[in-house]
């Protein structure tokens, strides 16, 4: 049996978005596009890599909402990607803005926060090197008790 | 109150303009899928009997007996397609119209599909189902999205072999 989680995500101006995840993350789009006679986009699939995302635009009458109208999303995207300098400046060009810089991290990943214009945020993530628990309870020092 | 007139579809194939518009024409039996909701049998065909005088059948070799889905309308290689769809259930004069594209993309083609006409029957039209309007423009927006996903993998299917082909 197969299980896998597919996000399924909510966005005011989804076809905006569609393009901004393409330019942004170099997202693809190998599925059909579904819109709406009133010109929403009822469904649509983007492909990251080996995975996958669903979008449609918001239903307020399912209570399909997105971010800009819930305040917030409760859920984030990570990228975890070969070169997360390179993804970050195209993001940025694209219109993503930082939320948190990118900076390495004691955990051994070089990793930082980004907003796309429509709300959701994406942790832009690689992975540098291993790091033991001894080794990052040493990097950390007395701040944090990591085991 | 909104339309629910028609439903929209599209995708992008990794094909050009022209095999794009090859495959959905003369390869639909390959692609159309099979099953209940797509053939009365199964032993049917869907085949275009191609050109601007052409139509879009349904063959019953069981039967021996051909069901006119519709007349193609517009017959535009590596362009547009426009044919008729007239459903089982449809009675007398009753018609919808499907309208293809194919537009030139990067990397390919980008297949839009539009079925429209669907206010032209009544409410309580059995081939609805009992759905509201907006409800069954939804259901045949899917039925669309799985053929046109199945289209897509045969062309580049088809894409795929004819480069090995030639290596």
């Amino acid at each position: 049996m197969t299980t896998r989680v597919t996000p399924y995500i909510a966005v005011k101006g989804a076809a905006e978005a569609i393009e901004f995840y393409k330019q942004a993350f170099g997202a693809t789009e190998p599925g059909a596009r579904i819109t709406e006679p009133d010109g929403r986009i009822g469904h649509a699939e983007l492909v990251f890599g080996d995975s996958h995302i669903y979008l449609a635009d918001e239903y307020p009458e399912i209570d399909a909402l997105g971010p800009e109208s819930l305040g917030g999303a409760g859920v984030r995207f990570v990228l975890n990607v070969d070169d997360a300098d390179a993804l970050w400046e195209q993001a940025v060009a694209a219109g993503a803005t930082a939320v948190r810089p990118l900076e390495d991290q004691f955990y051994g990943e070089r990793s930082g926060m980004l907003a796309d214009p429509f709300g959701h945020r994406w942790m832009v993530s690689m992975t540098l090197e291993e790091v033991s628990p001894e080794e990052m309870q040493e990097r950390v020092g007395d701040r944090y008790k990591i085991t | 109150m909104i339309s629910a007139d028609s439903a929209h579809v599209s995708i992008d194939v990794a094909v050009d303009p022209a095999t794009a518009f090859a495959v959905f024409t003369e390869e639909i039996d390959v692609w159309w899928k099979r099953g209940r909701a797509y053939r009365t049998s199964d032993n049917s065909s869907i085949l275009f009997e191609p050109g601007p005088e052409g139509r879009l059948v349904e063959v019953r070799s069981d039967k021996g007996s051909t069901r006119e889905i519709g007349a193609v309308l517009v017959w535009e290689p590596a362009h547009r397609l426009v044919f008729e769809w007239k459903g089982v259930a449809f009675r007398g004069e009753e018609v919808t119209e499907v309208d293809v594209t194919f537009t030139r993309i990067e990397g390919g083609t980008q297949v839009a599909l539009r079925h429209r006409g669907w206010d032209s029957l009544p409410a309580d039209h059995p081939v609805r189902h009992g759905l509201e309007p907006a409800d069954f423009i939804r259901l045949m927006g899917r039925f669309w999205a799985g053929l046109l996903v199945s289209a897509k993998a045969c062309a580049e299917r088809q894409s795929n072999d004819s480069q090995e082909h030639r290596q």
